[in-house]
């Protein structure tokens, strides 16, 4: 009787969390795509992870994940590229997905850091042509996603890099630019569970920013 | 037994289900899809491919190679995707085998690095890196003053005319250059001047994202220019909330500009008035009243939907000069010229896209102008009123074709009020012209290395009652993956001048026909073109000076021709933060127009210009470090004692002018500029008296710059509510 008891609530375990977890196979890819995706380092490999998700995102035409990893895999091959064209057509590829996931998620904190991370990336083509329109885009942008959420630590990260990187130029001071920063690596530490799938990077970047403020 | 059955039953229940999603299927045998990609001739990279609603794909190593295993099926779709390639899908029977494919991809004709109609036009934005300028460009040049035409003048194919001020295109008078906002034609796009005295353009640099100006062969949307058109596209909605304070030598302006999500509103006032400057610097001539304008424009932006956008730009301009110039009939006496000029511009355009592949683009423009000239207390009114509305509707039939077509009305009227040689009575002619024009014009993508446009341009015209077709052609081809060759084709006219017209109103349009061939490679911000070009000029207006005001006097047998060689040369890469350009031009011109006895070189064409525009920038002093130096050969100019017509040139022409803009702070900027500061005696042309003086030789007065130098400092200051910060004191 025991036994039969539990086999029982064994199986309605199983179907339990067979049905909350919706899709499985769709849970595997993502998580497969988002290891290798950590685990990328060159401009080709990111492409690839960039493809996985692109495939993964013509199935589900429903989920914005697989559409904002796309675009983030395309910055980051964006910010690797030294030729300002390739710099472009990358980020344009990049800004494809994120549209579509913005149209899914409007409201997502997450999906307007990531808008003003290609703004961000944008003014590096060509600082002094795009700097004085594109570089306070950026900053207002990643401003806006903060306001959205602010527990979000690339939000803060992504602001107070670029508010360091003007501070910098200009010659001014750091602080407030720096205060973000350890703002962004205290949320890191303490983050919470996050529904799974969430976006998880930027945590060595935001020590690594903190350093240099440190210095 | 009963329990532990039906567990085990659950066990293989949930094996099965969890084998079966995660590859059990490597147990019955998987496909392994293999192959590789080309575009021909080499390897695509990083292409993905996919077998269409499944997770199943992989992307293509640096040898174009791919290999993925997948479950298999009765027939699969594949994908192939890659960025600039056309994405291709193969439905493939499965074999149940490994397959092994060869992939062949065409390039996409619109990619970013696809071959484009380039003949006769150089692009400033901040689009492509491919273009020649950049927006910046035109505020930063060293000479130009912040003045479009002035940078414009920096580039292959202008003509140094340091009296006028106005873009002498080759071989081409001021007036046949137009200049278009928003597609929407600027009836007076120039300050009033009086002679001797440069010109500046009416429109500031800053109200424009995007630039293209053409040396010929230009579109079939535009006409009523034989030699160019200058296309100034305006800026989209303001980024943000900001007030902008100028504070410079020769005066100040305040802007404010507000931002709401659709729709952005921007206005300006300002003042200009050089009396303190040439109190300062001594001048060659005797002002009585220094340059001096009033200024006021706005411009409101709203976003309609996604794909609407509507602009409205107006601004009014009020200015004034008065000086003694010296009066070459009667040495050394001087004469009083002044001028009072107000002027009104307004431009209202709307854009939509319809369903998918239908754009609409409609506008007015309207101008007003009024001027009054004194020369000598004989005053010369005159008032002009222009109106442009234009239609055009934009259809892309495929991704390789275009198609647009659009019509459009002008509507010009000039009044004039000036004494009559017979005393005080005043003679008022006047001219009321309106005009219907449509054109078509088609852009094919004939391949990913042919481009081709074809268009035509219809124009009927009230005053001469005819109907005129002037049809262009642009072909293009990519000879390398930076490098391009086209040609360009097209006829062009223009309304004679409408004082001539005023007298004679049936004089007909003059014409001009354009034939260009171009070389351009651009690599890692490097540019090098070269272009050469022949331009036939008819029906030019010719007519007896000595019967101003009689029609018979007038006629179109007037003709021409230039031709020559342009070349371009800019560099961002070679030295860090060093920017320069490099431009010559190499023209053989001639005309008979006017009241020119035979063909002869005209007084504006100099046979070689060149001009070197550098700029550096110091990261650690936030400071642009500018120079330009232009150089242009001697002019003709007309010399009574000479019996050959034309045949003295003025000594060359040389001007070294230096910039700075620092960047002080994030909202203030500096900027300092010296024109001509080596302080060279340039010489444009030479005035001659009418009649021989006492001594049986002819007075002669040079015509030169009010000052050989000028300089300039000014302060830029942008207020803006740091949103930011604000939103960051709630956290």
């Amino acid at each position: 009787m025991i036994m039969k008891l539990l086999s029982i609530s064994i199986a309605l375990f199983w179907f339990a969390t067979l049905s909350f977890a919706g899709n499985p196979a769709y849970e595997k890819a993502m998580q497969q795509a988002i290891d290798q995706l950590n685990q990328a380092g060159s401009p080709e490999a990111y492409q690839a992870v960039a493809n996985q998700f692109q495939r993964i995102a013509q199935v589900e035409q429903e989920e914005w994940l697989p559409r904002y990893y796309a675009s983030y895999a395309y910055i980051i091959q964006g910010a690797m590229s030294d030729e300002g064209e390739q710099k472009d057509q990358h980020l344009d590829q990049a800004q494809e997905y994120l549209d579509q996931a913005k149209q899914m998620m409007p409201e997502e904190s997450e999906v307007v850091t990531l808008q003003g991370y290609i703004h961000m990336i944008r003014v590096t083509v060509d600082p002094a042509t795009r700097g004085p329109e594109m570089a306070p885009l950026a900053t207002q942008t990643l401003a806006k996603a903060v306001q959205m959420n602010p527990d979000n630590p690339r939000a803060l990260l992504l602001l107070g890099q670029m508010q360091y990187g003007t501070a910098q130029f200009f010659g001014s001071d750091t602080s407030e630019a720096c205060a973000l920063i350890s703002q962004s690596v205290t949320k890191f530490e303490q983050v919470e569970a996050a529904p799974s799938l969430y976006p998880t990077w930027g945590e060595n970047s935001a020590t690594a920013s903190q350093k240099a403020c440190d210095q | 037994m009963h329990t532990s059955s039906f567990f085990s039953y659950g066990l293989h229940f949930f094996t099965y289900l969890i084998l079966g999603m995660w590859g059990s299927h490597t147990a019955f045998g998987q496909t392994t899809w293999s192959g590789v990609v080309t575009d021909g001739t080499q390897a695509v990279v990083g292409a993905n491919v996919y077998l269409q609603n499944t997770y199943f794909g992989a992307t293509t190593d640096t040898t174009g190679s791919f290999s993925f295993t997948a479950d298999p099926a009765d027939t699969s779709h594949l994908v192939i995707s890659a960025v600039g390639y056309q994405t291709q899908e193969r439905t493939v029977l499965n074999s149940k085998e490994t397959a092994s494919l060869n992939i062949h991809l065409k390039e996409a004709s619109h990619t970013l690095q696809g071959v484009t109609i380039s003949a006769g036009s150089f692009e400033a934005s901040d689009k492509h890196q491919a273009v020649a300028l950049k927006p910046l460009d035109i505020v930063t040049t060293a000479g130009a003053l912040g003045d479009i035409a002035g940078a414009l003048q920096t580039l292959p194919g202008t003509q140094t005319v340091g009296e006028d001020g106005r873009l002498f295109v080759r071989g081409g008078e001021g007036y046949e250059t137009q200049v278009f906002i928003d597609g929407l034609l600027a009836h007076s796009p120039f300050n009033a001047s009086v002679p001797g005295i440069p010109t500046r353009g009416r429109f500031s640099p800053f109200l424009f994202k995007g630039t293209t100006f053409t040396t010929g062969g230009y579109s079939a949307e535009y006409g009523q220019a034989l030699s160019s058109a200058l296309l100034l596209g305006t800026n989209d909605l303001a980024v943000q909330t900001q007030t902008d304070i100028s504070l410079m030598t020769v005066g100040g302006s305040v802007s404010h500009q507000h931002r709401w999500e659709k729709s952005s509103v921007w206005a300006e006032g300002g003042y200009t008035d050089l009396t303190p400057y040439q109190w300062a610097v001594p001048q060659d001539v005797q002002w009585i009243t220094a340059p001096r304008a009033w200024n006021g424009a706005a411009a409101y932006r709203h976003k309609t939907s996604s794909t609407g956008m509507l602009k409205l730009y107006t601004q009014v301009n009020r200015s004034k000069l008065a000086l003694h110039q010296p009066n070459v009939e009667q040495l050394p006496d001087t004469e009083l010229v002044s001028l009072e000029n107000d002027n009104l511009y307004a431009n209202v355009s709307f854009q939509e896209a319809i369903g998918k592949n239908w754009t609409w683009q409609s506008g007015v423009a309207f101008t007003y102008d009024e001027q009054q000239v004194i020369i000598d207390q004989s005053p010369i009114r005159q008032q002009q009123r222009g109106l442009h509305a234009k239609s055009v509707w934009t259809y892309d039939v495929n991704t390789n074709v275009v198609v647009r077509a659009g019509a459009e009305y002008f509507q010009d009227q000039f009044d004039w009020e000036m004494p009559s040689s017979e005393g005080d009575v005043a003679l008022t002619p006047s001219l009321i012209d309106w005009r219907i024009t449509q054109f078509v014009e088609t852009d094919a993508y004939l391949s990913s290395r042919w481009v081709s446009r074809l268009g035509v341009r219809t124009e009927y015209s009230k005053l001469t009652d005819t109907w005129k077709a002037s049809p262009r052609a642009s072909l293009a081809y990519k000879t390398g993956k930076n490098s391009q060759v086209s040609l360009a084709y097209g006829t062009f006219h223009q309304a004679a001048r409408p004082d001539y017209r005023a007298v004679n109103s049936g004089l007909a349009d003059e014409q001009a026909a354009h034939y260009i061939a171009n070389y351009q490679i651009t690599q890692q911000g490097r540019t090098f073109r070269a272009e050469v070009y022949h331009k036939q000029y008819q029906q030019l207006v010719k007519f007896d000076p000595t019967q101003p005001y009689n029609p018979l006097a007038y006629n179109n047998q007037g003709d021409g021709y230039a031709r020559g060689l342009d070349i371009f040369w800019r560099d961002r890469q070679s030295v860090n933060n060093l920017d320069y350009w490099i431009s010559y031009s190499l023209i053989d011109t001639e005309r008979n127009y006017r009241d020119f006895p035979t063909t002869a070189v005209p007084t504006f064409a100099s046979k070689h210009n060149f001009s070197a525009v550098g700029k550096y920038f110091v990261t650690n002093w936030r400071t642009q470090l500018g120079a330009s130096y232009s150089f242009a050969s001697g002019r003709p100019y007309f010399n009574p004692e000479n019996p050959q017509f034309h045949s003295d040139l003025t000594k060359d022409f040389h001007s070294l002018s230096v910039n700075v803009a620092w960047l002080i702070r994030q909202h203030i900027i500096l900027y300092a500029s010296a024109t001509n500061v080596l302080g060279r005696d340039n010489v444009f042309g030479y005035k001659y008296a009418s009649q021989p003086n006492e001594s049986d030789s002819y007075n002669r007065i040079p015509v030169q710059p009010t000052a050989p130098r000028f300089f300039f400092v000014g302060m830029f200051i942008t207020l803006s509510k740091d949103k930011m910060k604000n939103q960051l004191d709630t956290l």
